[in-house]
């Protein structure tokens, strides 16, 4: 049923949105008090990354935007270009989805690693179409080879949180099975 | 029947995906600045997390004490423990004290620097920076009900900050000059050369449009022109770093390094003078014009 698949879906994207919004504000906050302000990050990438690799749902656009827009109170980057290369990507993973799978550490990072590059190529050529200087992409690049790993290596961690809070659900979103 | 419900399910999701795709490609490719008017959705989080934001970094020196305090006792033999204990405490209240005594210089600066300058100042301290180490944004614990407006100045006592991008009543963002979406028209002080300033995501700003001609040296002043209706005339930018001068082209590369270290801000000084009529005006058209081109 479609109506309970959304339904079911909007409590799990709250859950997950509560989760996000608790590590920005831990991550915008704590992290350049304890001395790594150069290293900031969020989680949302892996967010989108983790409904992407684990789940099948039609409103996964939606939940994409929803994420994108909480975090933009965080950032100066906004939700358009957040939310353009999570779909994007989301698209990119649905033809891979069958025949990669996440069942340990290794390849959960591995995984979450090759798509936050994926993310990081779609993102770096939108900066470059609207700013007309690579310079930047380069720069962005450096910071994020670090970033992207630390972001890597919390995802086998992360994603049995996000299981919990989606997969309990997962009967009626996989009804979606797109 | 299944089959059909797949199909349909499908369906929907390609509608969903091209259609928040469309909407958030027109959003992106029709921001034209980064001025960002808050929604009332936006302004009741900014509001309900700040606080808290604040509340993790008014926990700075607590967290900073507690991880000196184990660092120091880790090799403490347990016949020492009563003594390091209260060496430790000293130890604590000097590092409070010193930090006192800091702040005051800093905010005594901050108020020389206030008789200075012909505006209205509201002091703010930075409560939180932007989430992602790429942007050189952060969040101060002032806002609209301060008197700050959007595109406020913001300064130190040492020179320019950035300005005002986004606010609530009490809390503002803002954007630092060394960021690669901010533009200013500076000038070399000594010899009153424009040129744009441009943030280069290295925490350093690149001056263009110099004619290789005009005679740059290292350590020359950088203050703003005053044109570009946001920074007032003669606020010191930054230092020239770096000069680069190639055999083709007419003008020259240079660095300029800001004067004001952006990574280590704790308070700053927001310039809420009252605003200009002409400009007000300016804004009202403007405003009314992107009313209509939205209905």
């Amino acid at each position: 049923m479609q109506t309970n698949d959304l339904k079911s879906g909007l409590v799990s994207i709250s859950l997950t949105l509560i989760f996000l919004l608790i590590t920005d504000i831990l991550f915008s906050s704590l992290l350049p008090l304890i001395g790594l302000g150069q290293f900031r990050f969020s989680l949302h990438i892996l967010f989108i990354l983790y409904l992407g690799l684990r789940i099948r749902t039609p409103y996964i656009a939606i939940f994409i935007f929803l994420i994108e827009y909480f975090h933009s109170i965080f950032t100066i980057e906004g939700w358009a270009m957040g939310t353009v290369t999570g779909i994007l990507v989301c698209i990119l993973i649905s033809f891979v989805k069958d025949i990669i799978h996440l069942k340990t550490k290794v390849m959960t990072f591995l995984m979450v690693q090759l798509f936050q590059f994926v993310w990081f190529l779609i993102m770096g050529i939108m900066i470059y179409l609207k700013l007309d200087d690579m310079t930047y992409v380069w720069t962005r690049l450096v910071n994020f080879i670090p970033v992207s790993v630390i972001v890597s290596f919390l995802s086998p961690f992360v994603f049995p949180t996000l299981d919990r809070i989606w997969v309990s659900r997962e009967d009626q979103i996989l009804e979606g099975n797109g | 029947m299944l089959n059909s419900l797949n199909y349909q399910k499908k369906r929907l999701k390609l509608v969903l995906n091209v259609s928040f795709l469309l909407f958030a490609l027109i959003s992106f490719s029709s921001k034209k600045d980064v001025l960002q008017k808050t929604t009332l959705f936006e302004t009741v989080m900014m509001e309900t997390f700040v606080p808290i934001q604040r509340g993790i970094s008014s926990v700075q020196f607590s967290i900073k004490s507690l991880i000196n305090s184990y660092i120091a006792n880790v090799n403490a033999s347990k016949e020492n423990v009563g003594l390091v204990k209260k060496v430790q405490e000293l130890e604590n209240e000097i590092f409070k004290l010193s930090e006192v005594s800091l702040e005051n210089d800093r905010l005594k600066s901050l108020l020389e620097f206030r008789k200075k300058i012909p505006y209205e100042t509201v002091t703010a301290q930075v409560v939180a920076r932007d989430s992602h180490s790429d942007y050189k944004v952060f969040r101060v614990n002032k806002g609209y009900s301060h008197g700050i407006r959007l595109q406020s100045v913001v300064v130190t006592g040492k020179g320019l900050v950035g300005y005002v991008y986004r606010l609530t009543d009490h809390f503002s963002d803002i954007i630092t000059i060394v960021d690669p979406e901010i533009k200013i028209d500076g000038m070399v002080q000594r010899i009153r050369s424009h040129g744009m300033l441009e943030g280069n995501a290295k925490s350093k700003m690149n001056m263009k449009y110099i004619p290789k001609n005009d005679r740059v040296i290292l350590y020359d002043q950088i203050v703003t022109s005053g044109l570009g209706n946001i920074f007032p005339k003669g606020l010191l930018v930054g230092r020239v770093t770096k000069i680069e001068k190639e055999h083709f082209g007419i003008t020259q590369r240079i660095e300029v390094t800001p004067v004001v270290d952006l990574d280590k801000l704790e308070e700053v000084l927001v310039l809420v003078s009252d605003i200009d009529p002409v400009k007000q005006a300016e804004w009202d058209v403007l405003d009314k014009q992107s009313g209509a081109e939205v209905n």
